[in-house]
């Protein structure tokens, strides 16, 4: 049996259908990637898996544990680090992981341990003793990832853990994420950034308007949509000519005008970019620059929702 | 056990920000001092209250009567009157023969109070007609309430006999009054026995309280009831800082959260009840009774009574900012309608303080330091209990109707 089981679950807000009939299969040991643009329903299915929101209907098992039935159980099993920073930052560093520690029911020698290996593991063991307010905005982040690993979970849900940081406090983080997974934790990573998910992830769901449209390894997503490569073409004097002309072509699937030229859809860039150019020659546009892009998991989202990630 | 977490957790936060330990410890000590300072005039030591003799003159244009001149008001013994020892020990009197120069000495503070007595006075009340005296006071307020109560007393005589005078006529109400003066009975006007105000205490032992002790009382009550605004705080930016979003993501029941939040600073309030009641009697010697019992279960129960207004507040309201507001705008006004800034003598003011959570603990605690009898302390304490039942009730109504998440 899967370790994380999210059957069928629903959340309505009002009219609005934030969750809808989703399903996901998390098995244990696994870095499991949530993907989606935001208001996808991200952070409305870690709610329900941790228990902070009911479901309107659907069931969620977490080690074979009903979050309805014994919610509390669940919640011993899992570390949550929010979206949002949420440290006491007029207590010192250490005293934010032990207070978390305590409310696990962590006490005495354990509690100092665990403490100390906490802090080590996102690399704060030296500031132990100083307040958050006088941190970084990344050590602030890995403090918050510390207060949630303190009592050693089955399962760590980490939610946007990267957003307005620093890249060397993102590399740390990503890092901290597999070095966690290597220790045995199944670990649920959301994120918009399609590169840290796809980096990170064995398997990754993409998410859309309350409903999982894709789910599979890197792989397996990249081969749904292996028959489409982008051509990102910046020119000016792309008249109608060109347009029409280029949306004959047999092998163009999508053309979408960009602010300073194109972005053409073709099953093999390599083959069409000739044709592309010679048409666009023959009508006087000037190319300024052109970068061909292997199918990734944007690609896929473009071509299951017409959106970008970011939209 | 989490909910201790919880609560110790909150202790060691308010007691770690230096600007929170002043305010909780330093400032009612502060504030102790210079209202019992400031305000010790309006208050006794426990001795009969000193009143100091005011200057008063006399208006009574002379006429001329039977006995040549003689002084106006002299068949009613206004000079009897005035020259007896308890009155004379009170008003020092001039008489002067305009009004002008009355007034003229009030403002210039040559005097305290002048009486204008009209020149046909005694014709019109010996006639049964209308007559009336006036009274102008001067610019203290005290002597002028003497003064006033005097002159009132005298003419409260005036108007007995007059009445007696209407009923009887004029011979029989002599008559009556004589035998009257002959029997030595009070009330006669002029008799040096009439005494109008009596002199009451407030225990059986004449015992009052002190302003040190008035104010160190007020001010702890005012206090306890500001760790509302520190629960209420404390409530709110949990919610502020998410980080009651993680504590609601862990093994810990929403109640068992809200209800170590509250018991924190609970213990903050009762710790500064503590330092309060203790550094009071070390450093300004007051005396807060002997029932120390007593005295811990009001401060329990305005603990209590604090800390369901901070959660009523608190969770009814739409922000934070908005919350605080309300909390200090009750305390206080709750702390003025009961006289804890200053004894009021307004009747619907103190009608108005009776609604009030710090009336029945100032109450109790007052009684307290006179020495009086848990039975009668017990009484305050009794309605104080019903004041937290009922917070208590609609503190649970407001948590059950809202709770406590994000």
């Amino acid at each position: 049996m899967s370790f994380v089981v999210v059957n069928n679950a629903v959340k309505r807000y009002g009219d609005k259908l934030s969750v809808d009939h989703l399903s996901l299969a998390i098995e244990a040991g696994e870095i499991f990637g949530l993907l989606g643009p935001n208001g996808a329903g991200k952070s409305t299915t870690i709610n329900m898996i941790v228990g902070l929101l009911s479901m309107d209907q659907g069931s969620i098992t977490v080690d074979g544990i009903d979050i309805k039935e014994r919610p509390l159980e669940v919640k011993r099993r899992i570390g949550l680090v929010p979206q949002d920073l949420a440290l006491y930052e007029n207590m010192p560093a250490a005293d934010n992981v032990a207070f978390f520690g305590r409310l696990y029911g962590l006490r005495g020698g354990e509690l100092k341990e665990r403490v100390k290996e906490a802090l080590r593991f996102v690399g704060l063991e030296e500031r132990a003793k100083h307040r958050p307010d006088t941190f970084s905005g990344g050590m602030k982040r890995r403090l918050n990832i510390a207060c949630s690993i303190v009592h050693r979970p089955k399962l760590i849900i980490m939610d946007e853990p990267t957003v307005g940081i620093d890249p060397q406090s993102r590399n740390h983080i990503l890092e901290s994420v597999r070095e966690l997974n290597r220790m045995g934790s199944t670990v649920i990573y959301t994120s918009h950034y399609m590169e840290e998910v796809a980096s990170l992830c064995d398997r990754v769901a993409i998410v859309d308007q309350g409903h999982v449209i894709a789910c599979g390894t890197e792989q397996e997503l990249r081969e749904r949509v292996a028959g489409e490569e982008k051509i990102v073409m910046a020119a000016s004097g792309i008249g109608e000519a060109v347009l029409a002309e280029l949306k004959q072509h047999p092998r163009i699937t999508r053309i979408k005008e960009t602010g300073n030229g194109l972005e053409l859809y073709t099953p093999s860039s390599q083959n069409e970019l000739q044709d592309i150019l010679y048409i666009c020659a023959k009508h006087d546009a000037v190319i300024h620059s052109v970068v061909c892009e292997q199918p990734t998991l944007e690609t896929l989202f473009l071509n299951l929702t017409g959106r970008t990630l970011r939209d | 056990m989490k909910l201790w977490t919880i609560a110790w957790f909150e202790l060691r936060m308010l007691t770690r920000t230096r600007a929170v330990v002043l305010n909780l410890f330093l400032l009612p000590m502060v504030l102790i001092f210079i209202l019992g300072n400031a305000l010790s005039g309006n208050f006794t030591d426990g001795g009969e209250a000193a009143v100091e003799q005011a200057k008063v003159i006399i208006v009574e244009p002379k006429t001329e009567g039977t006995a040549g001149q003689r002084e106006l008001g002299a068949g009613f013994g206004l000079r009897e009157f005035l020259d007896a020892p308890e009155i004379s020990q009170r008003l020092q009197t001039e008489s002067i023969g305009s009004r002008d120069d009355a007034v003229r000495a009030l403002i210039q503070g040559n005097a305290d109070f002048a009486v204008v007595i009209p020149a046909d006075f005694e014709e019109r009340v010996m006639a049964g007609k209308a007559a009336t005296w006036e009274l102008i006071p001067g610019k203290d307020s005290m002597k002028n309430q003497a003064a006033t109560m005097v002159f009132q007393a005298y003419l409260d005589e005036v108007n007995r006999v007059q009445a007696a005078i209407i009923a009887l006529g004029p011979k029989a109400a002599v008559e009556a009054m004589g035998a009257m003066e002959s029997m030595g009975g009070r009330g006669a006007v002029g008799s040096p026995e009439t005494s109008y105000v009596e002199t009451a205490s407030l225990n059986a032992r004449g015992e009052t309280y002190s302003s040190f002790q008035y104010y160190a009382a007020s001010m702890l009550i005012m206090f306890l009831l500001y760790s509302s605004l520190s629960a209420s705080i404390s409530l709110s930016e949990e919610k502020r800082t998410k980080t009651l979003y993680r504590l609601n993501a862990m093994p810990v029941s929403t109640l068992e959260i809200f209800l170590g939040k509250i018991a924190g600073n609970s213990l903050v309030a009762f710790l500064q009840a503590v330092v309060i009641i203790g550094g009071t009697t070390w450093f300004y010697g007051v005396d807060w009774g002997r029932h120390l019992g007593l005295l811990v279960l009001i401060c329990v129960l305005v603990i209590t009574a604090s800390m369901m207004l901070a959660i009523i507040i608190t969770l009814l309201s739409g922000s934070a900012t908005v919350a605080r507001s309300v909390v200090v705008t009750v305390i206080v006004i709750m702390t003025f309608l009961s006289g804890g800034f200053q004894p009021l003598p307004i009747e619907l003011i103190q009608r108005m303080g009776e609604f009030t959570v710090n009336h029945w603990a100032l109450q109790a605690i007052l009684r307290l330091m006179l020495g009086e009898g848990p039975d009668e302390v017990m009484k305050y304490v009794a309605m104080l209990g019903l004041c937290c039942l009922l917070l208590l009730a609609a503190g649970i109504v407001s948590y059950r109707k809202v709770g406590y998440h994000e």
